[in-house]
């Protein structure tokens, strides 16, 4: 009895561990550039080193690499932006999966999450109860023409470095990324 | 021969039309991945009056950030002489020195030359399935053979310093790479007392590539077939010739006079399990010759990358 008493502690730890850094589950990438399935084999070398990717599948054709991301682990999005332009391409569109759980959220709203804030451009009102997708617009992270359209968006100036400004309600010089829905 | 290979690329542009910049003959705009090493075999063989002269290669490649890579070569052939023989200079009917033009070849394989160099990807636009990409390389080599030629190499004939510029361009139909760079070569001390003083070259060429196969990309297994059809020009000085500090004449070979000339080099390509690229081509002259080898020539290369 004690043994299945310490089992189920055992378990019910490491699911509320999960739950604590249950973030992005999935990502969907799009690389620009690549015009060989050599180019598109250096990418997903590269990306494949990232410790917190589990799984990709890619869309030779169409350049698409659906990347599944290990539970618990921490995704830093800019390294994955590292690895495609380390490889010699851009990144042309990246969204991901991610749980929201019940946030409420508006134009401009910032949510931090493990370290980082997440700034929403160019969205309504709205309760977002379960996963959603997301599209990061940061300039590097989006094609060139996005990343204006967006930037339009918003009078806040973090969009323009990526960083914190004075317009954000945090310190100085922290990582800002920007996302739409 | 010619006509075939054009022919070959029309239809292949025609069918298919998918571009591709892994040049077998000249180097694209583009770098190694960064952290990882490229490894290159290069190879070539024409036959000089019956025998075979033969050039090898072993080029290193590394990507040290998304805009730098270096890269280092080692290189052998048979080619050249360890020294030139005792009667490379002969008297001009008791008028001063002149280079005898009747020596016999030597087929002796020897080492060479090593080559370090770097490229360096100063602009990048990428699109959807294209790009455009600028870069400088510069390379610097040593060699320490008597290469009784007036055209110069940074591959293993002369020692010097070279750099240029590439343009790439990729479009879904189209790949295009413009090259244009120069090589300054050192003089040539050789041990038989005689020095060679090489004049200033430029080189250039003009690259297109196709992808014939696959027609559809579905995984990292399929082999890879690509047709590049590749323009390569060089202008180059005459060669110098002295002996204790007297010139001796040798305008009257062919080898040792300026000269321009622009090589065709149609390849085949496959890359195998999107990574080990084999390179197949051969050389025609277009306009005028190169001396230092003779036609056709064919190249093999063989390129792995380390991630």
């Amino acid at each position: 009895m004690k043994t299945i008493k310490i089992i189920i502690l055992i378990v019910t730890l490491t699911l509320g561990t999960e739950q604590l850094f249950a973030n992005f589950s999935s990502a969907k990438l799009k690389v620009t550039g690549v015009t060989c399935s050599m180019c598109s084999n250096s990418v997903h070398k590269a990306l494949s080193s990232l410790p917190f990717i589990d799984k990709i599948n890619v869309d030779l054709q169409k350049a698409v690499y659906e990347i599944t991301f290990k539970p618990g682990e921490k995704v830093i999005i800019d390294d994955i932006k590292n690895k495609v332009e380390g490889a010699g391409f851009s990144v042309g569109e990246l969204t991901a999966e991610f749980n929201f759980n019940n946030l409420n959220v508006n134009k401009d709203f910032h949510y931090k999450f493990e370290g980082n804030t997440y700034h929403f451009v160019g969205v309504k009102d709205q309760t977002l109860d379960k996963t959603a997708t997301v599209r990061f617009v940061d300039k590097g992270l989006t094609s060139k023409k996005e990343y204006k359209k967006y930037s339009g968006m918003t009078s806040y100036s973090c969009i323009k470095t990526g960083k914190s400004q004075n317009c954000c309600n945090t310190e100085a010089n922290q990582r800002i990324y920007h996302i739409t829905l | 021969m010619k006509n075939i290979w054009i022919g070959i690329l029309i239809i292949a542009l025609h069918f298919n039309g998918k571009s591709q910049e892994l040049y077998p003959n000249s180097e694209p705009a583009s770098i190694t991945p960064k952290n990882a090493l490229g490894i290159r075999l290069m190879n070539e063989a024409y036959s000089n009056e019956g025998n075979l002269r033969s050039w090898h290669g072993a080029m290193f490649m590394y990507g040290v950030s998304s805009k730098l890579m270096f890269n280092g070569m080692i290189t052998a052939s048979n080619h050249h002489r360890k020294v030139l023989p005792e009667n490379y200079i002969v008297s001009n009917n008791g008028d001063g020195y002149q280079v005898s033009n009747s020596l016999p070849p030597s087929y002796q394989y020897l080492f060479e030359s090593i080559n370090l160099g770097f490229r360096y990807r100063f602009l990048n636009r990428d699109g959807d399935h294209k790009h455009f990409r600028m870069a400088v390389y510069g390379n610097g080599v040593y060699s320490n053979r008597p290469h009784d030629e007036a055209e110069v190499t940074l591959m293993g004939d002369n020692k010097g310093v070279g750099g240029g510029i590439i343009s790439t361009v990729l479009v879904k139909k189209l790949a295009v790479s413009l090259t244009g760079g120069a090589i300054k070569p050192f003089e040539h001390k050789d041990a038989s007392g005689v020095n060679l003083k090489y004049g200033n070259a430029y080189n250039y060429s003009l690259s297109f590539g196709y992808l014939v196969f696959p027609f559809k990309y579905k995984n990292y297994e399929q082999t890879n077939v690509n047709l590049y059809a590749e323009f390569l020009g060089k202008t180059y000085d005459a060669l110098e010739v002295t002996k204790n500090g007297k010139v001796a004449y040798s305008q009257h070979i062919d080898g040792y006079k300026q000269n321009s000339f622009i090589e065709f080099r149609p390849a085949i390509q496959f890359i195998v399990k999107s990574n080990l690229r084999i390179d197949c081509s051969t050389t025609i002259p277009l306009s005028d010759k190169s001396y230092i080898r003779k036609y056709p020539s064919y190249q093999l290369n063989l390129q792995y990358y380390f991630f």
